[in-house]
């Protein structure tokens, strides 16, 4: 509820401000491919309270972190506080094209968030934007904030608000788990003290389809991002696995042994079969559609080993694209053009490789020397996450460029992390 | 010389009389004796014989149910086999096509170079149009329909189809006027536009994808028996490819 009327105001916002005045204003600073200098001042607070000084600091960092992660400006930090006046000549010295300022002031469990965006040369403001809520969500209030000033800014949306679903072993079972995008508020979303995996998130962001052993068998089920409901989707005999969805969220392809070969179905939410898709001999599975909703990109060892084929969203025309690569785990780019995808190197060891969707340019992202799997793209098409044991020790959560830039891993937890995947952008 | 026939008679008779009385008495009684153990010894040799010779039986049996079930094994290896050289088949093929687009791009860049060439060797007027290969124009119409923008595409693959009639990718770009129309949901233009493909080229490999996604647009369009009768058609001119098995699935399933 609260969630909804924030992003009501959001919409609000944003639409009685013209986001792309602003954003075009700004190409002036930042042409020839250089990034605009966003000053980044100290937040302010209305009020005396000494508890709202640390809680403004907290936002900030929150903002600053997103800020920094969409990688599309120079972020800069160190300038003054407007007192109450800005000193633009300060930031301007720092390198700073646009300042981004803001207000915290506190109401009983409330908390609000007033951001601004000032063009130094001018003094003029461009922007702004109130966003309020409970204390208990002050990450969401600066996420909402940061996701507001991105698109501003750089005329793409924020990922800011968007999370992860992931497999973990946490508690010595392979259970789902739901974090931020940024790796905070990490929840557990299933107790089955079974085998939890693969988990998909629907278009609408309401369901995570996934595989569960804990029927002890390998069948397919639905669960809400905060677990309190779960809806079996496919119980079938044999083989229920890799569901994902289609981007109009009206059907799921998996895999089904229901002829005794491991074959993808399409199947409607309810579980029921719209189609089979696959007819060959051998295992296809791991589907993954591509953002137009016409084609499917999966796995399949016909030719005897595991390749990266793609097929259209009736099972005609197949094309095979990778030759002698032990693909797995493919995802399609919510641009269309690309597919990520792992790719066993020996045995046990995986890197993240990126080909195009016809098949050309097929590359490697990741660093070699660790096992890389699992890779999702982020829903603006700009990121990678994956899991990995580049850090020693159990493999986590990470994230990296599309062009396998900056990697970073965001968990951690105790146990072995797995199989991410990114929560589309509502 | 009748005497003498009648004492030789006499002492045959006489012999006889007394084989009967010395041997044959003691043969007779050691009969039962001898004869008994070696009837014993080969009534229960034949048991015996029996006996290994179902073993023996059961085991040639078992043999050759082991030598079947390898047989099973290894027809399905074989048949593996094949689909999968069948899919290496493919593959080739599709790298065959992608090499001679590639080729045909080659071709039209050094016609069109030679054509600029020879303008400007005669002193003729500058370059026609800045026309880009063809490959290139079909690239652009597919990167708007994998992006969804299937109005652009349709109109990029209808250029293409106008401006390259004869080149290997118009067929290609046809199936994908096709495929455009059924993503926008007009399942009986999309028909339509499949069946052009098979017309154009009816030994491509595209001819077949075609003709069965027409069954799947008439299908969508809720023309069952026209779809039947298409997939119908699928089994009987392209028996041999992978939407002849899916064509043939889906009949089975109404």
């Amino acid at each position: 509820m609260g969630s909804n009327s924030l992003l009501l105001l959001l919409f609000l916002c944003t639409a009685s401000v013209q986001a792309t005045d602003v954003y075009l204003n700004l190409q002036a600073y930042g042409g020839n491919g250089k990034q605009i200098g966003v000053g980044l001042s100290p937040f302010t607070t209305t009020g005396t309270d000494p508890a709202l000084a640390s809680e403004a600091q907290a936002l900030r960092s929150v903002l600053r972190e997103d800020l920094l992660f969409a990688r599309l400006f120079n972020v800069v930090d160190g300038g003054p506080a407007p007192s109450p006046k800005v000193d633009a000549l300060a930031w301007a010295g720092l390198g700073a094209q646009v300042l981004v300022t803001a207000d915290v002031s506190a109401e009983g469990d409330q908390l609000k968030l007033t951001g601004s965006i000032l063009d130094i040369a001018t003094g003029k403001t461009l922007y702004t934007k109130d966003v309020s809520g409970a204390k208990s969500s002050a990450r969401r209030i600066a996420h909402t904030l940061a996701n507001a000033i991105l698109y501003q800014l750089s005329g793409q949306p924020g990922i800011a608000l968007t999370r992860i679903a992931f497999v973990s072993k946490k508690n010595g079972h392979k259970e789902l788990f739901v974090m931020d995008y940024d790796g905070a508020n990490v929840h557990q979303i299933t107790s089955h003290h079974s085998i939890d995996l693969l988990p998909k998130w629907s278009p609408n962001g309401e369901w995570i389809a996934f595989n569960s052993y804990r029927s002890q068998n390998p069948d397919a089920y639905l669960v809400s991002p905060d677990g309190r409901l779960l809806k079996e989707l496919s119980m079938r005999q044999g083989l229920n696995t890799a569901p994902n969805w289609s981007p109009d969220g009206k059907s799921i392809a998996l895999t089904l042994t229901r002829q005794g070969d491991p074959e993808l179905y399409l199947l409607d939410p309810n579980g029921r079969v719209i189609r089979r898709l696959t007819v060959s001999q051998g295992v296809d599975t791991s589907p993954t559609f591509s953002p137009n909703g016409q084609q499917i990109a999966f796995i399949s060892d016909r030719s005897g080993s595991p390749e990266l084929y793609v097929m259209d969203n009736t099972g005609a025309d197949v094309k095979r694209l990778t030759f002698g690569q032990w693909a797995d785990s493919p995802s399609w780019s919510p641009k269309g053009d690309q597919i990520v995808y792992e790719r066993q190197r020996t045995q046990g060891r995986f890197d993240v490789w990126m080909i195009d969707a016809n098949g050309r340019n097929n590359h490697q992202i990741s660093e070699a020397g660790s096992r890389n799997e699992g890779p999702v793209w982020s829903p603006d098409g700009r990121f990678i996450v994956f899991s990995s044991d580049r850090e020693g020790g159990k493999a986590k959560i990470c994230i990296m460029g599309a062009d396998g830039s900056a990697p970073h891993c965001i968990t951690d937890l105790a146990g072995e992390c797995s199989s991410p995947d990114w929560e589309p952008i509502k | 010389m009748k005497r003498e026939s009648e004492g030789e008679k006499m002492k045959i008779k006489n012999n006889f009389l007394r084989f009967k009385s010395r041997v044959l008495p003691s043969t007779l009684h050691a009969l039962p004796f001898t004869l008994l153990p070696l009837l014993f010894i080969s009534l229960s040799g034949c048991m015996l014989a029996t006996q290994k010779d179902m073993i023996e039986l059961n085991e040639t049996l078992t043999k050759m149910r082991k030598s079947q079930a390898d047989l099973v094994v290894k027809m399905t290896d074989l048949s593996s086999n094949l689909e999968s050289l069948n899919s290496q088949l493919d593959s080739s093929q599709q790298r065959m096509t992608s090499l001679s687009q590639k080729l045909e791009d080659l071709q039209l860049d050094l016609s069109h170079r030679m054509s600029l060439l020879s303008g400007q060797v005669t002193g003729g007027g500058t370059a026609s149009s800045s026309a880009s290969n063809p490959g290139d124009i079909y690239r652009l119409a597919l990167n708007d329909y994998q992006a969804g923008k299937f109005d652009l595409a349709l109109i990029g693959f209808r250029n293409f189809i106008a401006q390259y009639p004869r080149t290997e990718l118009a067929p290609q770009a046809q199936y994908q006027v096709g495929e455009c129309e059924f993503a926008r949901k007009n399942y009986i233009d999309a028909a339509r536009e499949y069946d052009k493909v098979v017309s154009m080229a009816a030994h491509s490999d595209i001819a077949p994808k075609a003709l069965y996604k027409k069954g799947i647009a008439l299908q969508s369009a809720g023309r069952d028996q026209d779809a039947r009768d298409t997939f119908k058609r699928v089994i009987k001119e392209y028996p041999r490819t992978e939407v002849a098995k899916s064509a043939k699935e889906l009949l089975d399933n109404k």
